[in-house]
């Protein structure tokens, strides 16, 4: 009997060794494929163990903050999202929802904020070997919180978008889509906000493409002054309308500008003098021309954007479509980035910045993990032009239908309006400008979808961005 | 004698500080703001009982195996944590059984003869037959919804009967095989030949384990089902009987457990869910994958007490506890309870192998059997070595028939190891 007593403990022996090396298996082996398995929902879970980041401005003032906050009777922990201006900030912060996923600067820095990048600080391991609460990295934007209500509130809900940059570094001081969306609640009205009409969701700024209209004269002059096929003080005739190759291009209404220089035409807006100048330019040089001032590329890494473009990727660009492309009509369509950027290119001395928005990446302690430095793109035409072209965008604004909408502010300003026809209704009202002139530290684009025309409606608001930027001078 | 019981306490203590220390970590990762009381109650209440056990027990057997005492702490704690980690509100419910179950243990060790209990062994085996009749007929009626339960309402407790006939089978088992095997021997004329004498002596058993067998399957009791076949065969083979009647069992075993899969979905699906529980993740697969997850959380280290995410799997303060355990332990903390484990069944083995009579050492050998292979089954189904099956693992998991029932089976292993050493003088001139 006792034999086989003792036989059987051998049993367990056996047993209990072969059920370890299962664990084993499970527990190491298999540990990774488990944890990554679609779902398991440990890493989500352990996400919210950490304490996500804070994204701030450029002056430090906390967008988007996180705070433990109990709940229930059990008195468990919850991680409560703070939100500074819910929908100023919308398509800058994005969203954060367990059931549809985030966005904006929540998505593009997830890894950082949630403390789950391998980067990690010696803040994050000080906490792991202390066990103390862990935290996420904290994100500081290039945005100016100030610039960016001012622009949303001037907007005043309607669809639209501003984009302000500092032209000397390609810093975004707003990025401003209307009408935004309280971020705060996605979870609780999302059907609500997904089913608007007014499509909040849909970032204007970085991925509406538009018709820029006469916005767009200031690339066709700054060519035809690079090129030396004009300067300011070259004389054109304008009929109300000319005949390119079959296709009669018009001034509005049939108006004849009659006899005018170059910065006349553009104070003017003259369709028929930028059409013309647009055909000398000819095609494959304005192309080569759009492409350095941007179009063609994604000009923007930090959020989801769209490439401008010159003509629809399906077609060639033919002469009358070259023609009206120099007025900012036929199949040119851009974003308001793009617009912005064109703006502070010719505030900078014709040097193209690459817009960014994340300056940098800090842990908690301050210890600077990512840092962008500003980068120069293309030199798309020679300061010199660039110079001139900013004189004659300052007599656009000194001289032209928006002298009254600047005329409050303490510094001088260059700029250039658009009233794009579009298949959609009334045209889009675009302004786009930089100030100061002599010493240039914004440039605003702003389009305002079916408003009308662009000095009554969109000129005052990158007026009111202007102010904000610059309140200290 | 007396520096062995100070071996005991000093082991013991090691026990308390690791049950205080693991309460400590769990409060302060998960409860941190809230109330410490519940932590304190139950870990004085386990320093209590086992200090006070580990004197009483002076009283009833003197001789015991001092190291079953301190693994018994140390598991009974480690189940005190967990359950206040995973089902906080249970706690109390765990601590008032643990009083139960000690009281029970002592009581039990209080037996002058352990061998006596045999001279009752058809009372046994009647109230094992009876516990599994009245669960199989009133359980039915109780439950909810129409659904099948496991348990008897006795007032306001629930009683889960198959824990204690799972008891009284050993108890039986060992009183009939270990008093007719010294029969065994000389009256073997070809080993399969089966007499009138053989039916005689296989009626009571195959009876038994009939009525066992059925009343468990129609519960729906697949994991008490599985641990009763192998405590038959297993004490068939220990007791030495004839091979005959070892291969009659594994046969019956082998048809039985065919025919169940044949005839039962719910057999079925176990085993299809077993094989690849990964196809319906979210429904019939659930359970056994949150239980992949929790292991495969827990890595080498593990994520440390209170910080695991295994409280939402279903049933996880009863069946799936080692599930937990081995999240927050990580490998490490799983094999030590493992080990712990391991040692615990080997001093039942080796209690049975000391043990002065042959009634003793089989009912010590099927003890110790019966909690090693409960241990086998629930660990083995939460790795997926083997169909997941609804079992206690003992002294960890939460319920009160669980752990009154083990705290007895562990009082008659201390009892008969106290018998087997010391006392018999023979023994003592062979050392």
């Amino acid at each position: 009997m006792k034999r086989n007593i003792l036989r059987t403990a051998h049993l367990f022996f056996v047993l209990f060794p072969a059920i370890g090396v299962y664990l084993a298996y499970w527990q190491v082996f298999a540990s990774e494929d488990l944890m990554n398995h679609p779902r398991n929902r440990r890493v989500l879970l352990n996400e919210k163990r950490v304490l996500r980041g804070t994204i701030f401005d450029r002056n430090a003032e906390p967008l988007a903050r996180s705070e433990f906050e109990l709940s229930g009777q059990g008195g468990t922990r919850r991680q409560v999202r703070k939100l500074m201006a819910p929908a100023a900030m919308s398509h800058v912060t994005g969203y954060l929802s367990d059931r549809y996923g985030r966005t904006g600067i929540e998505s593009k820095l997830n890894s950082h904020l949630s403390g789950m990048t391998r980067l990690r600080s010696w803040d994050d391991l000080r906490d792991f070997l202390m066990a103390d609460q862990r935290r996420g990295h904290d994100v500081f934007l290039t945005i100016d919180a100030h610039v960016q209500e001012a622009a949303y509130s001037a907007l005043e809900g309607r669809r639209g978008a501003v984009v302000a940059l500092v032209p000397s570094t390609g810093e975004i001081l707003a990025l401003t889509s209307s009408p935004g969306y309280d971020v705060a609640r996605v979870d609780t009205a999302w059907e609500t906000i997904q089913e608007d009409p007014e499509e909040p969701l849909f970032n204007r700024a970085t991925s509406g493409l538009y018709p820029p209209g006469s916005t767009f004269k200031v690339v066709t002059a700054g060519d035809a002054l690079e090129e030396g096929i004009a300067e300011p003080k070259t004389s054109f005739r304008c009929n109300g309308h000319v005949n390119i190759e079959g296709y009669d291009v018009r001034c509005p209404d049939g108006k004849a500008h009659g006899r005018v220089d170059l910065t006349q035409a553009l104070v003017v807006s003259c369709n028929v003098v930028h059409a013309q100048l647009a055909v000398q330019i000819g095609k494959s040089r304005y192309t080569s021309y759009a492409r350095r001032w941007g179009l063609g590329e994604d000009l923007f890494g930090d959020l989801p954007s769209k490439a401008s473009s010159i003509v629809r990727s399906d077609s060639n660009l033919t002469t009358t479509v070259l023609a009206q492309t120099g007025f900012g009509q036929g199949e040119v369509s851009v974003t308001p980035l793009q617009m912005a950027v064109i703006a502070a290119t010719i505030a900078n001395g014709g040097l193209r910045m690459q817009p960014y928005i994340i300056d940098r990446v800090c842990s908690y302690g301050g210890e600077r993990l990512q840092q962008t430095t500003p980068k120069g793109e293309q030199q798309v035409i020679s300061p010199d032009t660039a110079g001139l072209l900013a004189g004659m965008m300052e007599a656009v604004v000194s001289l032209g239908s928006t002298r009254g909408t600047f005329s409050s502010l303490s510094f001088s300003v260059a700029g250039k309006t658009g009233t794009a026809q579009n298949p959609h209704g009334k045209a889009h009202a675009w302004f786009i400008g930089f100030a100061p002139v002599e010493s240039p530290q914004v440039a605003v684009a702003c389009v305002i979808e079916n408003a009308g025309a662009g000095s009554k409606e969109a000129a005052p608001v990158v007026r009111d961005v202007m102010a904000a930027a610059l309140a200290h001078l | 004698m007396k520096t062995n019981a100070f071996q005991e306490r000093r082991l013991l203590l090691i026990s308390f500080v690791w049950v205080w220390g693991a309460f400590a970590i769990a409060y302060w990762n998960r409860y941190y703001p809230g109330s410490w009381e519940p932590a304190v109650r139950a870990a004085v209440t386990h320093f209590a009982i086992f200090f006070s056990l580990s004197f009483l027990l002076g009283y009833t057997c003197r001789q015991r195996d001092h190291l079953l005492l301190p693994l018994l702490a140390t598991l009974t704690g480690i189940g005190l944590t967990m359950i206040y980690d995973v089902k906080p509100a249970f706690l109390s419910r765990q601590c008032q059984w643990l009083v139960v179950g000690a009281a029970g243990l002592w009581l039990v060790t209080g037996v002058r003869d352990v061998s006596s209990l045999s001279r009752f062994k058809y009372t046994w085996m009647f109230l094992g037959a009876t516990l599994l009749l009245a669960t199989s007929l009133l359980g039915k009626r109780l439950g909810a919804s129409g659904e099948i339960t496991l348990a008897l309402q006795l007032g306001p407790v629930s009683f889960q009967p198959s824990e204690f006939a799972r008891l009284f089978l050993i108890i039986f088992l060992a009183g009939f095989l270990g008093e007719k095997s010294r029969l065994m021997g000389f009256r073997e004329p070809t080993w399969w030949r089966i007499g009138r004498q053989d039916l005689r002596y296989l009626g009571p058993l195959l009876i038994m384990w009939g009525i066992s067998l059925l009343f468990l399957v129609q519960q729906r009791d697949l994991g008490a089902a599985l641990l009763f076949f192998g405590i038959f065969i297993g004490m068939l083979y220990m007791a030495e009987t004839r091979i005959v009647y070892l291969t009659i069992g594994i046969a019956l075993f082998m048809g039985g457990a065919y025919a169940c899969y044949r005839a039962f979905g719910h057999v079925q699906t176990r085993i299809d869910i077993w094989l690849n529980p990964w196809q319906d993740v979210e429904n019939k697969g659930y359970q056994i994958v949150q239980s992949l997850f929790a292991l495969g959380g827990g890595g080498l280290l593990g994520t440390g007490l209170g910080c695991g995410y295994s409280a939402r799997i279903p049933a996880v303060h009863t069946d799936l506890i080692f599930s937990a355990i081995a999240e927050e332990l990580g490998l490490a903390g799983s094999i030590a309870v493992l080990a712990l484990f391991l040692i615990l069944v080997v001093r039942g083995f080796h209690a049975a192998l000391a043990a002065r009579n042959e009634l003793t050492s089989l009912m010590a050998a099927g003890l110790a059997f019966s909690l090693g292979l409960q241990v086998c089954i629930i660990i083995g189904g939460a790795t997926k070595m083997i169909p997941l099956t609804g079992i206690t693992l003992p002294f960890i998991s939460y319920g009160g028939s669980s752990l009154t029932a083990n705290f007895i089976l562990m009082g008659l292993i201390l009892a008969i190891s106290s018998e087997g050493s010391g006392e018999d003088p023979e023994k003592v001139e062979r050392r």
